[in-house]
């Protein structure tokens, strides 16, 4: 249970200080998947490093299992290994001469003995769909771009981590790419049963994948709720420069036109249906299996 | 030979990368395309499609293994022609940091009139005209990296505006940005198109983007494979599954509305064009 | 870490002052006089007059004194070991001795030599600190360039020398700020860069500089190409768009320092 009571972060000491997190409260269950957005500058990156230990909150906590997260503390070690952050293009971390290796880098730096980093490597590696024969001893800048991220990844996975936050997976990934990295962090968070938490742009993916949305502007939590609810406020997101899944868009259009449809599908496919219910129901349109 | 109107004409173009060797690819496969004039170009595709070999062609950055590619009637492979390639078609990059080369915004800017050995205060001219088409004048004495991807990437349209090109290729630099960013950098690109007449050439795996476009190219497999105005284009769902690629989400709403029976005209790809359809349909004025 | 990112790079301290409004190719070539000059003094009377010149320089310039000596702190080393050799080997043979310490021998000699060379360095640094202070890294690199440009036909590659200079400074702040990206993900998969003998964290850096190499090849080979795109193809025909032009200041600046060094050089000799 990552459990985060009355965060109020601030980072400053000098003339380039600037307020990324103005008091944010928030708690992240165990078990589910949060997705984190915002608009850019509003403090996603910054809160998130905060879990890990990488950052130091100038005011207020963060707890992580039941233990205060204080960097340069010892607890901090345990809490990386707990709490697996993937940044931006996780690519650009790479550096050992195999993917084996690269993987290994994390268990080896918890110190385990060798088989075990072994074994962690391997099922890893077939976590995110690479093969460890083919791939273990290939150098990772061998690989294509979608390959390498998801041997970082991988890298993050060896941790055994019982968290896992990603930032952006899917940044610059062609439309294949998108759709093979959101389908293995929905199967981490079903079949392997991590706590998984998002930051995206893109609202059809947290549409997709999330039970919970926490929305961030300037430095402050401007909205948290189940997903159905939270992007039902199209107007107040717009407000701030976000957007609303564009099925969703589609619903509150016709809803606006005084059509009956309920605005809290979220994918193509739910708003599909809904629309067939609703004009199923009246007049003006026969089933004609055009 | 020539279309009238045409600005670039690509003839057949085969690229093949290490030809000869085991690494051998053959990235773009007898491809016929067809720039016109101030038209606004989607190219899509996936990874390994081609499309950013074929980009690279457009101002001679490579020279076709097969084929001819002409701008403005000029040939790319021949090499007195090349600067003045280059001048016509403009290029912006991915990546935002990587093709910004001063310490101050209007300086890099600079850098083409400066290359194209213009006297200093044409260049000066220049420099303003284009910062201020972008919208980033204010912007003219700040340093780069303080500036957000959609900023950057403008700076970038600036300084190929600076040149006075006749078309802007897009090779994905929005595939990097924030929504934001991409909305700021689309927004510039439309316009000068519009007021400008540029011929702009967008290549992006974004399908929201394409279907602002006039006319879509698919390459797949360094082929063609599917060309015409977005409508056309995205009418397919499972082609388009096949090509590696996404409907952009409205589309696959009206696909899947149209094969449960909703007469829907054409396949709408944004929400207002859907939805007022669709209330026609209900037989509700909108 | 975020200190990383707001280093100033060449401690350029933007003012208004005259002396920062100079062209920089005056003050290049006035520091590269003045460094002769102190080289060529040769006891405490034309050093001073030096000293007296410089600090007025330096009030002229509108940076704090303060910052000045601040400046002194990375070569207190230096100045500490240059003071004590001198001190206890710098007399020549005989010479008045102060005191023994085993087989150091302090002299009187060595003392006065020892104060001479330390103040002539002190001088040596705030002298080209003051350039670095008062001109931009831009203006260095446009500066050193059109000084070099007559050299162009003896081999000097001034244009490239100075696009290697711009490039290198517009990027140091991105590199930075990957570094720290670079840093924090190893940092999340348990690396521990703080801790340990040198060894072990020279070894902890592995794992941040070969991603940062890697990278910074594939922004010069993107670099590289972008500029091509843009029509470059190497200094011949290239104009520019900044212009550097002397004004009645630099001639001004350029009477007094030469001035000023035939004074150093009289007082120094008489």
């Amino acid at each position: 249970m990552v459990c985060e009571g009355l965060v109020h972060v601030y980072l400053r000491g000098t003339p380039f200080e600037a307020v990324a997190l103005r008091g944010v409260d928030l708690v992240v269950r165990r078990g589910e998947c949060l997705g984190l957005v915002g608009p850019t500058g509003s403090g996603k990156s910054t809160l998130v490093q905060h879990f890990n230990g990488l950052l130091r909150p100038t005011e207020g906590r963060v707890v992580v299992d039941g233990v205060e997260v204080r960097p340069g503390s010892p607890a901090v070690r345990d809490v990386r290994r707990k709490v697996g952050l993937l940044f931006q293009y996780p690519e650009h971390q790479l550096f050992e001469a195999t993917v084996f290796d690269d993987v290994a880098f994390g268990p080896r730096n918890l110190g385990l003995d060798p088989e075990e980093v072994a074994e962690r490597v391997r099922e890893s590696l077939q976590w995110v769909g690479l093969d460890p024969d083919r791939f273990g001893s290939r150098s990772p800048f061998s690989l294509s771009g979608g390959e390498m991220r998801r041997v970082a990844i991988a890298g993050v996975l060896a941790m055994r981590p019982q968290v896992l936050i990603l930032d952006e997976p899917t940044a610059g990934l062609d439309p294949a790419g998108r759709r093979e990295i959101l389908a293995r962090i929905r199967e981490l968070h079903r079949k392997a049963r991590l706590t998984v938490v998002l930051i995206s742009h893109s609202m059809d993916d947290v549409a997709r994948l999330c039970q919970r949305v926490v929305v961030l502007h300037q430095g402050r939590v401007f909205l948290d709720a189940p997903v159905r609810e939270a992007f039902a406020q199209a107007d107040r997101l717009r407000g701030i420069g976000l957007d609303v899944p564009r099925a969703t868009d589609v619903l509150l259009r016709l809803r606006a036109a005084g059509l009956p449809v309920r605005c809290d599908r979220l994918t193509a496919e739910e708003a599909c249906e809904e629309i067939v219910r609703v004009l199923q129901g009246g007049q003006g349109w026969s089933s004609s299996g055009a | 030979m020539s279309e009238p109107g045409a600005l670039i004409e690509v003839h057949h173009l085969t690229h093949v990368y290490h030809a000869g060797t085991p690494q051998e690819v053959r990235a773009v496969s007898d491809v016929c395309l067809t720039v016109r004039r101030a038209e606004f170009l989607a190219l899509v595709g996936g990874n390994g499609s081609g499309k950013s070999t074929l980009a690279k062609h457009l101002n001679a950055l490579l020279l076709p293994t097969e084929g001819r590619v002409l701008v403005d009637g000029l040939d790319t492979r021949d090499p007195q022609a090349l600067w003045e390639i280059r001048r016509k078609v403009g290029m912006v990059f991915q990546n935002p940091d990587n093709q910004i080369v001063a310490t101050v915004v209007e300086e890099d800017v600079a850098f083409g009139p400066e290359n194209l050995g213009l006297p200093p205060e044409e260049i000066r001219l220049r420099v303003e005209e284009a910062l201020r088409a972008v919208g980033m004048l204010d912007y003219r004495r700040r340093e780069p990296h303080l500036l957000s991807g959609g900023q950057k990437q403008r700076v970038a349209i600036a300084g190929v505006l600076a040149m006075r090109p006749q078309c802007l290729v897009l090779d994905e630099a929005t595939t990097m940005l924030d929504p934001e960013g991409r909305r700021e950098v689309l927004q510039t690109a439309h316009r000068l198109r519009e007021q400008e007449g540029i011929a702009v050439v967008h290549i992006t795996h974004n399908m929201e983007e394409a279907a602002q476009a006039d006319r879509v190219v698919v390459l797949h497999q360094g082929r063609v494979a599917l060309e015409g105005t977005p409508h056309e284009v995205f009418r397919d769902l499972p082609r388009l599954r096949s090509l590696q690629l996404d409907l952009p989400e409205v589309a696959e709403l009206s696909w899947c509305l149209r094969r449960r029976g909703v007469p829907l005209q054409g396949t709408p790809l944004d929400p207002a064009e859907l939805a007022s359809q669709l209330l026609r349909v209900r037989g509700v004025v909108a | 870490m975020e200190l990383l990112r707001s280093l100033t790079i060449g401690q350029y301290v933007p003012r208004a002052s005259p002396v920062h409004r100079l062209d920089p190719r005056t003050k290049i070539l006035a520091t590269t006089v003045l460094l002769a000059v102190v080289f060529l003094a040769r006891d405490f009377r034309g050093l001073g007059v030096f000293g007296a010149f410089v600090a007025v320089a330096v009030a002229l310039s509108q940076i704090p004194a303060g910052f000045v000596l601040r400046g002194l702190r990375p070569v207190w080393f230096l100045l500490l070991l240059t003071l004590l050799l001198q001190v206890f080997f710098g007399g020549s043979s005989g010479g008045t001795v102060l005191w023994k310490l085993g087989p150091l021998v302090a002299t009187r000699e060595g003392v006065v030599q020892g104060l001479f060379v330390t103040a002539r360095l002190v001088l040596l640094v705030v002298s080209t600190s003051l350039l670095t202070y008062t001109t931009s890294p831009v203006e260095l690199a446009d500066g050193m360039e059109r000084l070099l440009a007559p050299f162009r036909r003896v081999g000097v590659p001034a244009h490239e020398l100075a696009m290697m200079m711009t490039i290198a400074l517009r990027f140091i702040p991105t590199l930075v700020e990957e570094t720290e990206k670079i840093m924090k993900a190893q940092m999340a998969r348990g690396a521990e860069l703080d801790t340990g003998g040198p060894l072990r964290r020279a070894r902890a850096l592995v794992p941040i500089l070969v991603p940062l190499f890697v990278s910074a090849f594939r922004r010069a080979e993107e670099l590289a190409l972008a500029m091509e795109a843009r029509g470059y193809r190497g200094g011949e025909g290239r104009t520019r768009m900044k212009q550097l032009r002397y004004r009645v200041q630099d001639a001004v600046a350029g009477a007094v320092v030469v001035g000023a060094s035939l004074l150093v050089l009289w007082v120094d000799r008489t």
